[in-house]
C-alpha cells in the first residue's frame, strides 16, 4: 500500500521529500550506531548525568509553563488587537529565533546580568542576581523558546478569526470570560502544539543558557552542557548522554502529541 | 515541475557541497588553546614585521576541544594546548609533538574591577556569598585551578566551570563574576584586575601547581616515512618574543 502510494507522488517531490528524510535520519543512525550499547545504563546511572537530567527537565518544563503563562496572552494580542508598527513587533517577538543562542545568550547578561541594563537594578534593590542560578537558566531557556509557542498560536488565532470570540463576549459575560471558554478551547490543538515546540526548543538549548548561566553541576547544567563537556573528556558517555536526550525528547513529545493534538 | 530540473538538481545539490569539502586557502591553520587569544594579534604583527611567513589562520577553543575536533578529522598544520598531556591523544593521527619552544603560563586570583567582593587571599574562593568563577575541569586552566586547591590544601566553591578561559575572563571583566582563576596573560590582555597571593607566584617554576606548560604538536611531514618530522616550521609560527610580550614564561620546564 504504502509503496503504491509512494510511486503515485510526482518525482520532484519525492525525491527533495527523500533527501530532506535522510537528511534528518542519516544523523540518528550514526548517533545510535555509536552507543555504547553495553554499558549504556551504567554510564547514564552517574551522579552527574543523573543531576543534569533533574535540572534539564526542571528547566525545560518551566520554561514551557512560562511560554504558556506569558505567551498565551502575548498571541492574543498580537492576532486580535491592532497595534502601532504591527511588522516591527512581530519582528521582535520572531528575532530570538534567528538569533545566535550564543548572542542570545550575552544580550541577557548585558540585560540582566548583574551590571545589566535591567540587573544592576534588581541586584540593588531586591539583591536579585539571575546569572549562575537555576532561574537565570530558565529565563534564557524561556528567552528562545517563546517565539515557537507565539507563533504557532498566533497563526491558529488568525485562522480562526474573531467571530466566535465576539459572538460570545456579547453573549457571555465579557471578553475575558470568552477569551478562557471559547477561545482557549477551541485553539487546544495549537496551544498543546506550541507546547511542545517551544518544550523541545528549551530542552536542547545550549548557547544562551551557557553564556547567561554559566555552567555548574547540580544548578545549571542542563544535559546539552553535560553532553558538551562529555565530549571532549568520554565521547562515549556524550553519546549515551545524547541517546538520553532523544529518548526523553521523543517521550515527551510523543505524549505532548497524544495529550493534545489528536481529535 | 520540468523533467530537465529533475535532472539538474543532484548536480545542484553536488556543487554546494564541494566547495564545502576543498576550502583550503594555503593559509596555515593553527589550533590553539584560547589562552593563545592574548598573544595572537602580537605574533601576527611580528609576523608581518618580519615578512618571513604571513600570519596564520587561528583557530581559539578550549584545549580539550580541540583535541576532540582533530579526533573527529580536522587536521591543522599546528596543535598548541594548555598542557602537554592531551596531546598524546593525537600522535597516531600523524603528529609530532615539538619541543620547542616552550612555553608557559600561570594561574592568577583575578578580582571584578574595584573588588566588590573584596577578595584577599585564595582562600576567598571557598566563601559562599561571592560568585567565583571557575574553568570546567575538563579544560587545563580547570584542571590546573583543581591542582592549585588540593596542592594548597584550599577549598574551591565555584558558581560556574566555563568552558574555556576566555569566556571565564570575560565574565570577570564585564563583573558577572567577584573572582575566578585564569591565567595571567588573560588577565594582562583583559587588564583584569589581580590579587597578590604568594603561593601561586613562587618563583620555582614547573614545581607550582600553578604554573602549566604548553604543549604543542605540528603534522608530520608525508614525505619523511619512517622518523617523523613535521611539515610547518613551527618555531617561525610561534615566535617567543611576541609571546612573552603577552606574559607567557618561557623556559621554565
Amino acid at each position: 500500500m504504502l509503496m503504491i502510494r509512494l510511486l503515485r507522488a510526482p518525482l520532484p517531490l519525492l525525491v527533495p521529500a527523500m533527501l530532506a528524510v535522510a537528511l534528518l535520519v542519516v544523523p540518528l543512525v550514526g548517533l545510535l550506531q555509536r552507543a555504547p550499547w553495553s554499558s549504556l545504563v551504567s554510564r547514564l546511572v552517574d551522579d552527574a548525568v543523573l543531576e543534569a537530567t533533574r535540572v534539564s527537565l526542571v528547566v525545560s518544563f518551566s520554561a514551557a509553563g512560562l511560554c504558556l503563562l506569558l505567551g498565551l496572552p502575548l498571541a492574543w494580542v498580537l492576532a486580535r488587537v491592532d497595534l502601532p508598527f504591527p511588522r516591527l513587533v512581530r519582528a521582535a517577538v520572531l528575532l530570538p529565533m534567528v538569533l545566535p543562542p550564543v548572542v542570545a545568550g550575552a544580550a541577557l547578561l548585558f540585560a540582566l546580568g548583574r551590571r545589566g541594563l535591567v540587573g544592576q537594578w534588581l541586584d540593588s534593590w531586591f539583591g536579585v542576581t539571575l546569572p549562575f542560578t537555576t532561574a537565570g537558566t530558565i529565563l534564557a531557556a524561556t528567552f528562545v523558546a517563546l517565539p515557537f509557542f507565539v507563533t504557532t498560536v498566533e497563526s491558529a488565532l488568525v485562522a480562526q478569526g474573531r467571530d466566535l470570540e465576539e459572538a460570545a463576549a456579547v453573549n457571555a459575560a465579557g471578553p475575558m470570560t470568552a477569551f478562557a471558554t471559547v477561545t482557549v478551547p477551541s485553539i487546544r490543538g495549537a496551544i498543546g502544539a506550541g507546547l511542545a515546540l517551544s518544550w523541545a526548543r528549551a530542552f536542547g538549548e545550549f548557547g544562551a543558557t551557557i553564556t547567561f548561566a554559566g555552567s555548574l553541576g547540580g544548578r545549571t547544567r542542563t544535559l546539552p552542557l553535560q553532553t558538551f563537556l562529555a565530549l571532549e573528556s568520554d565521547p562515549e558517555s556524550a553519546v549515551a548522554i545524547s541517546v538520553l536526550l532523544l529518548a526523553v525528547s521523543l517521550g515527551v513529545l510523543v505524549a505532548l502529541r497524544g495529550r493534545w493534538l489528536t481529535r | 515541475m520540468p523533467r530537465a530540473m529533475q535532472k539538474v538538481m543532484p548536480l545542484l545539490a553536488l556543487a554546494w557541497v564541494l566547495p564545502a569539502c576543498s576550502s583550503d586557502n594555503g593559509e596555515t591553520l593553527i589550533f590553539a588553546a584560547s589562552s593563545l587569544a592574548a598573544a595572537t594579534d602580537n605574533i601576527d604583527t611580528a609576523l608581518q614585521a618580519e615578512g618571513d611567513v604571513s600570519p596564520p589562520e587561528w583557530v581559539l577553543a578550549g584545549s580539550s576541544r580541540l583535541i576532540a575536533q582533530v579526533r573527529d578529522g580536522a587536521r591543522p598544520d599546528i596543535i598548541v594546548t594548555a598542557d602537554t598531556s592531551q596531546l598524546d591523544e593525537i600522535l597516531d593521527l600523524g603528529y609530532v609533538v615539538v619541543d620547542e619552544p616552550r612555553i608557559a603560563n600561570r594561574l592568577v586570583l583575578a578580582v571584578a574591577d574595584g573588588n566588590p567582593a573584596q577578595i584577599n587571599s585564595l582562600d576567598d574562593l571557598g566563601l559562599d556569598a561571592p560568585l567565583i568563577g571557575l574553568c570546567a575541569p575538563e579544560v587545563p586552566c580547570g584542571a590546573t585551578a583543581l591542582r592549585v586547591a588540593d596542592e594548597f590544601g584550599v577549598t574551591l566553591r565555584p558558581d560556574t566551570a566555563e568552558p574555556n578561559v576566555r569566556a571565564l575572563a570575560h565574565k570577570l571583566a564585564n563583573g558577572e563574576l567577584d573572582a575566578g582563576l585564569v591565567y595571567a596573560t588573560d588577565a594582562a590582555s583583559l587588564g583584569l584586575q589581580t590579587i597578590s597571593d604568594t603561593r601561586l607566584e613562587g618563583t620555582d617554576g614547573c614545581a607550582n601547581p600553578a604554573v602549566t606548560s604548553y604543549g604543542i604538536a605540528a603534522l608530520a611531514s608525508p614525505s619523511e616515512v619512517g622518523e617523523p618530522h613535521p611539515a610547518t616550521p613551527v618555531d617561525r609560527y610561534l615566535p617567543l618574543e611576541p609571546l612573552q610580550q603577552a606574559g607567557f614564561e618561557l623556559g621554565l620546564c
